[in-house]
């Protein structure tokens, strides 16, 4: 609905919640180019066992991390809006 | 009468539970959930409370030039007052959870009606909790009555007269909504952003403390005063998105001692639906 795009639009919380996510990708795809780096190989077990270690090691705990921070965020916007009354413009 | 002042506290209230006469309307309505205010209800509401829908028992039907809350037909609103079991020699208390916004339009409709002891609920469903008086899930039946009120006891303005009233200068114009919606950089609901040339920006939530409660009548006179100046009541209307919220303002310039300033029931959302009416922005 339009109406609670533009609230959502305006409130702090929501420009917070998006650079988490920017800083979420950039920190993935950092990590991805480390691993393409060091993980340049011509044994295929190693790169194997290399890919395996990126997915528990950095993206698992990394979305992991970012998830958390992401309910947060939802928590502390839903607290304010209870606080306020109502999420909802009034008539 | 129950109460001695149009506006009860959460004790005084509490104390008069049960009492002969005394009917309680829970007004909770949320814009964009309908249904909303009607579950909350249902989850718990102050004891003996009857759940009055602002869609469906607070406005009329809308039509292609109206309001977005049009008011209800005279007869409509009294055998609905009626179902409740509430007579005109109820004292009948409304409450909300969002500052009395809501809950106003109920007391105002009860005023155009003639009805004597209509009252607010100061600080709503939040003060009342805050006060750890008891809630209830139960919906019991009322005693249906027959309500007979003289309906008109309220100014009403309509498009035509407030665009007469503000080129004759004999009107002044208060805008209840926010005020970025009263600037015209956020709708959040109609189809234009903006305001009528010549109003005046009089938020709702300034008429209330941090707390949700009315702030008391000397601070609502000092708030209002610049505004309405030495003009008597008779030449403040007020006005918001679709003649709610406006009842807000109605109630606290009464409060402060102003007496009854008019109401244009149709507001913003009946002004821009012509297509040609002016609109200012800032």
């Amino acid at each position: 609905m339009s109406s609670r795009s533009s609230i959502v639009a305006k409130n702090p919380d929501f420009f917070r919640g998006a650079l988490l996510a920017i800083v979420g990708l950039i920190w993935l795809w950092a990590g991805a180019w480390v691993v393409a780096i060091v993980g340049i190989s011509d044994d295929f077990a190693l790169g194997l066992a290399g890919f395996i270690s990126y997915v528990l090691l950095w993206i698992l705990p990394t979305a992991g991390v970012f998830i958390l921070a992401g309910l947060a965020v939802n928590k502390g916007l839903e607290q304010r809006m209870q606080q306020q009354g109502s999420a909802s413009p009034q008539p | 009468m129950i109460f001695e002042s149009a506006l009860v506290s959460p004790d005084q209230l509490a104390a008069q539970l049960g009492s002969s006469g005394l009917a309680i309307l829970d007004c909770r309505f949320d814009l964009l959930h309908p249904d909303a205010g009607q579950k909350a209800y249902l989850e718990g509401h102050i004891p003996g409370a009857r759940y009055a829908n602002l869609d469906q028992d607070l406005a009329g039907p809308v039509g292609s030039a109206s309001g977005r809350h049009p008011l209800p037909a005279a007869s409509e609103l009294q055998r609905q007052l009626g179902v409740w079991g509430i007579d005109r020699h109820s004292t009948v208390v409304a409450y909300d959870a969002v500052g009395g916004a809501i809950a106003a339009r109920a007391w105002w409709l009860l005023k155009w009606l003639g009805h004597r002891e209509a009252v607010l609920l100061d600080g709503g469903l939040p003060a009342w909790r805050a006060g750890n008086h008891p809630l209830e899930t139960a919906t019991a039946e009322h005693q249906a009555r027959h309500y007979i009120g003289m309906p008109g006891q309220r100014r009403v303005y309509d498009a035509a007269a407030i665009e007469a009233g503000l080129r004759d200068g004999t009107i002044v114009l208060l805008d209840a909504r926010d005020e970025r919606r009263f600037r015209g950089q956020q709708e959040p609901i109609d189809t234009a952003a903006g305001h009528v040339p010549g109003a005046v920006n009089a938020p709702f939530q300034h008429n209330l403390s941090a707390d949700g409660r009315f702030r008391p009548a000397a601070a609502l006179a000092k708030l209002y005063a610049p505004m309405i100046g030495d003009r008597s009541a008779d030449a403040v209307v007020c006005m918001c998105g679709s003649g709610v919220t406006a009842c807000h303002n109605i109630f606290a310039i009464e409060q402060a001692g102003y007496g009854s300033p008019s109401l244009y029931a149709g507001s913003w959302s009946e002004w821009i639906s012509s297509g040609d009416r002016p609109i200012a922005t800032l």
